[in-house]
């Protein structure tokens, strides 16, 4: 498999913020690679620098092996990008705005173009001002579908669309893959980069904090268990793998490190459950829980004083 | 109601206030500039005889009523005190009606238990007293000055009254159309028509034996600006015309009210018109982008190009005959413009002329300064995405820019023309193209330095942009009234504009001029590759 993208020691300095620090990056051709990482991490910093709207400080980037900054726009001649805040032309319509960047890449492909409008159920005569965020979004989604590329960048495409959309988002994903077209998606929420990507690089304060495939990347994360159930704390509490059982009256709740789920779940068959709520691990819970701070852009005051 | 009213002026109290104050100002400042300047009955006879003379000066001005003081300052004042209060009308009704809808503030004052049209209610009530309020500063205004009581109130009644007009316009449209920005533009529509149709009227009035009056034509009386003006508070002084401009008020205030009682929230009667499903081949890559984005401003600055052009053509002929027989005023004429050695008229055209390069200049530095915001707004990012250059766009932005510039010149020449040609000069209508284009070179060095800016300090463009246009247009229109010494006033690129058609015309100048916007552009390509995309 050829890498597409490939970022090593990449830094960024506004000034004296280091929006990137060192990040590396690597996906290979063919799939849908997921950046995940909290807000103000450097994702979108990282996404501009491959595009080559603005220069690394250091660091190496090459995008289909050429360099981002001197060859940006044979390289955008294969790319097609939404941001994660779309603004669009307040007086144009989404019809137009989706004609008129689809031609700066060569044009839309008439019939795609139709369908795609269909499926995201967009009204493309409606003037730009009049959109919500979502349907912004759509247009720029829109726009880079209907023009096959080789390499598709989201930055948090689904931030503004209802569940539908992101269903509609997610097959053609599926379509472009199938073409053999690679994807990376920047995210803040685990589960949507869960349900769409090959493999994951998480990424906090500017630098890469782990990269491999969700499988991989299991150990790091904790499903959490909420039971009503007449089954000991004891009795979960001595399995391996499971944290903070308590007991909040009838309901017994606990986490699981998501390798260890098979004998929780035997403990639990085995004796009645009258209701039972698991929830995924957040991206959130694996930052607190393995980096110790929530946000990752600054080391909160509390880890200092410990 | 009350409250709602209470609510609503405090949310405009600033606004309203300086609305309020700026045309007690103007009317004040206006009306002493006349009292000075035209002491003498004689000099003021002169000046109506001079406008009457010139339809295209009745046209912008108002209604000639005779030669007293007040009767020349209603002259030159009042349409445009009345445009002010029709917009301060319009902006506040659609602000409070129609805005407010779409900003879901409606239905929280719809959900309490009030009357459906008690919002709009206020509202009118909020306008009512504000145009109040316009007729006495207005009126005071005048009559501060030394004008004769009962005139100033009438031409404050008559400011007032014309503002109530547009509050039912605007108040109905903002029930009409769907959305503030479609309403704002109905009504803002209707004042633009108001002021045209009294244009009309008065330039096509018939003249007084005297020389010294004019009675309208019949537009004039389809206009609520213009039975304003049929109240001449200086002359024969009826407040009768007023009548119709309440009686629409009240007209369509009650049709808004009945409206509003009737229609859903949120709908109106006409909708947003769909635009377009895709776009022309004319909206293709970026030359395509930036010419759309320039095209609505460029109709704006036309318009003032257009109105100049009349103004030039149709004002030179019967100002250089006034001046002609006074040397000092016609040394005056002959300094606005750099060489001595053309003919009074020419240089005069000239001088105006200008002043379209100066519009022409604006429109394409607004060209320039739209690629900042697009920038800064983060729509670039979307544009450079796509597979074209940097310094490609910039260029696209400047082609847009230049091509602004020769539409405002050409529009602004052949309105000259064609005045001149409605005066009786056919013989001016190639002159007057030619006049124009001639600003084209000192016009063009703008929008190439502005992208330069950009290209190197983005975040200084905006300011810089608009003050080099600011300093080039004063040095050179000005300087010579402040007697600035010549290499001062050469600073400024429209110094350097000959007078066509003249007498030994220097070319020189202009071709430095065009050598500098294309070396200023270049840079600005070249160097705008090497920074960040900032916002």
């Amino acid at each position: 498999m050829t890498s597409i993208v490939e970022a090593t020691g990449l830094t960024k300095h506004f000034g004296r913020v280091k929006a990137l620090d060192g990040l590396d990056l690597s996906v290979t051709g063919g799939e849908v690679h997921g950046f995940l990482g909290p807000n103000g991490a450097g994702k979108s910093t990282t996404i501009r620098v491959l595009l080559g709207l603005i220069r690394a400080t250091g660091g190496h980037a090459t995008v289909f092996g050429r360099d981002p900054w001197r060859d940006a726009v044979a390289i955008h001649r294969e790319l097609a990008y939404v941001p994660g805040d779309v603004n669009l032309w307040a007086g144009l319509t989404g019809g137009e705005v989706i004609d008129m960047l689809a031609s700066l890449r060569g044009g839309a492909d008439a019939s795609l173009r139709a369908e795609l409008i269909e499926e995201f159920e967009l009204d493309p005569r409606i003037k730009c001002r009049n959109y919500s965020k979502g349907n912004r979004q759509k247009v720029a989604l829109i726009a880079a579908f209907a023009r096959p590329a080789d390499l598709y960048i989201f930055d948090e495409p689904t931030s503004g669309l209802d569940p539908v959309m992101e269903a509609v988002f997610r097959k053609q994903v599926a379509r472009v893959k199938q073409d053999g077209a690679t994807i990376l998606l920047s995210s803040h929420i685990l589960s949507e980069v869960e349900e769409l990507c090959d493999r994951v690089t998480i990424i906090r304060a500017g630098r890469t904090a782990e990269t491999g495939t969700l499988s991989d990347l299991r150990h790091l994360t904790r499903t959490n268990f909420s039971a009503v159930t007449t089954v000991d704390v004891g009795a979960v509490a001595s399995l391996g793998g499971v944290h903070d059982a308590h007991r909040i009256g009838d309901r017994l709740v606990f986490d699981v490190d998501s390798d260890c789920l098979q004998p929780v779940l035997a403990v639990l068959a085995s004796s009645g459950v009258h209701a039972l709520t698991v929830a995924p691990p957040s991206l959130e819970d694996l930052f607190l829980r393995h980096y110790g701070d929530r946000s990752g852009a600054a080391e909160p005051a509390e880890r200092v004083a410990v | 109601m009350l409250r709602l009213l209470r609510a609503q002026a405090r949310r405009d109290r600033w606004q309203l206030l300086i609305w309020i104050l700026g045309i007690g100002l103007l009317s004040v400042g206006s009306a002493s500039a006349v009292v000075q300047e035209f002491g003498a009955a004689a000099e003021r006879a002169a000046l109506i005889g001079l406008a009457i003379g010139s339809p295209a000066l009745l046209a912008v001005r108002g209604l000639p009523d005779g030669a007293s003081s007040g009767a020349v300052i209603t002259f030159q004042i009042f349409t445009f005190l009345a445009v002010l209060a029709a917009l301060m009308s319009t902006f506040l009704v659609v602000r409070h009606s129609r805005g407010d809808e779409e900003r879901g503030r409606t239905e929280l004052v719809g959900a309490t238990p009030v009357a459906r049209s008690a919002a709009l209610r206020a509202t009118i009530l909020l306008g009512t007293l504000a145009n109040v309020s316009v007729a006495i500063v207005v009126g005071g205004g005048f009559a501060a000055v030394g004008l004769p009581l009962a005139g100033s109130v009438l031409v404050g009644l008559a400011t007032g009254a014309t503002g109530l007009a547009f509050c039912g316009i605007a108040a109905l449209a903002a029930q009409v159309a769907r959305s503030s920005r479609a309403a704002n533009s109905i009504a803002g529509g209707a004042v633009a028509v108001a002021f045209l149709l009294r244009a009309l009227g008065d330039a096509l009035g018939t003249v007084s034996s005297d020389r010294l009056h004019v009675s309208s034509a019949w537009p004039s009386w389809l206009s609520p600006i213009g039975w304003g003006e049929q109240v001449r508070p200086y002359g024969r002084s009826t407040g009768l015309p007023l009548l119709l401009d309440l009686a629409l008020f009240v007209a369509l205030v009650a049709a808004a009210v009945a409206l509003v009682r009737s229609r859903d929230l949120g709908s109106g009667i006409i909708g947003e018109r769909p635009g377009r499903p895709s776009a022309s081949p004319a909206l293709h890559g970026s030359f395509g982008l930036a010419w759309r984005l320039q095209r609505s401003s460029v109709i704006g600055w036309s318009v003032g190009a257009a109105l100049l052009g009349l103004f030039a053509g149709g004002l030179a002929d019967p100002a250089v005959k006034a001046v002609q027989d006074n040397a000092a005023l016609a040394e005056a004429v002959r300094g606005i413009v750099s060489s001595g050695s053309a003919d009074l008229l020419d240089s005069f055209v000239a001088a105006i002329m200008a002043f379209l390069g100066v519009l022409a200049a604006g429109a394409a530095i607004q060209a320039v300064l739209r690629a900042r915001s697009e920038e800064s707004e983060g729509r670039a990012e979307l544009v450079l995405a796509g597979a074209v250059p940097r310094n490609r766009v910039l260029l696209d932005v400047l082609a847009a820019a230049g091509l602004s510039i020769v539409i405002v010149l050409v529009v602004g020449g052949l309105s000259a023309g064609f005045a001149f040609v409605g005066a009786g000069h056919p013989d001016r209508f190639w002159d007057s193209l030619a006049a124009a284009l001639v600003q084209l070179p000192a016009a063009l060095v703008f929008a190439p330095v502005c992208a330069l800016v950009l290209a190197v300090i983005p975040r200084l463009s905006v300011v810089l942009g608009w003050v080099l246009l600011a300093i080039g247009f004063v040095l050179a229109e000005f300087g010579a009234v402040f007697k600035l010494p010549d290499w001062v006033r050469d600073i400024s690129p429209f110094s350097h504009t000959p007078i066509v058609p003249g007498p030994d015309i220097d070319w020189h100048p202009t071709a430095i001029l065009i050598v500098v916007a294309g070396l200023a552009a270049a840079a600005a390509a070249a160097l705008v590759r090497r920074r960040d995309l900032t916002t």
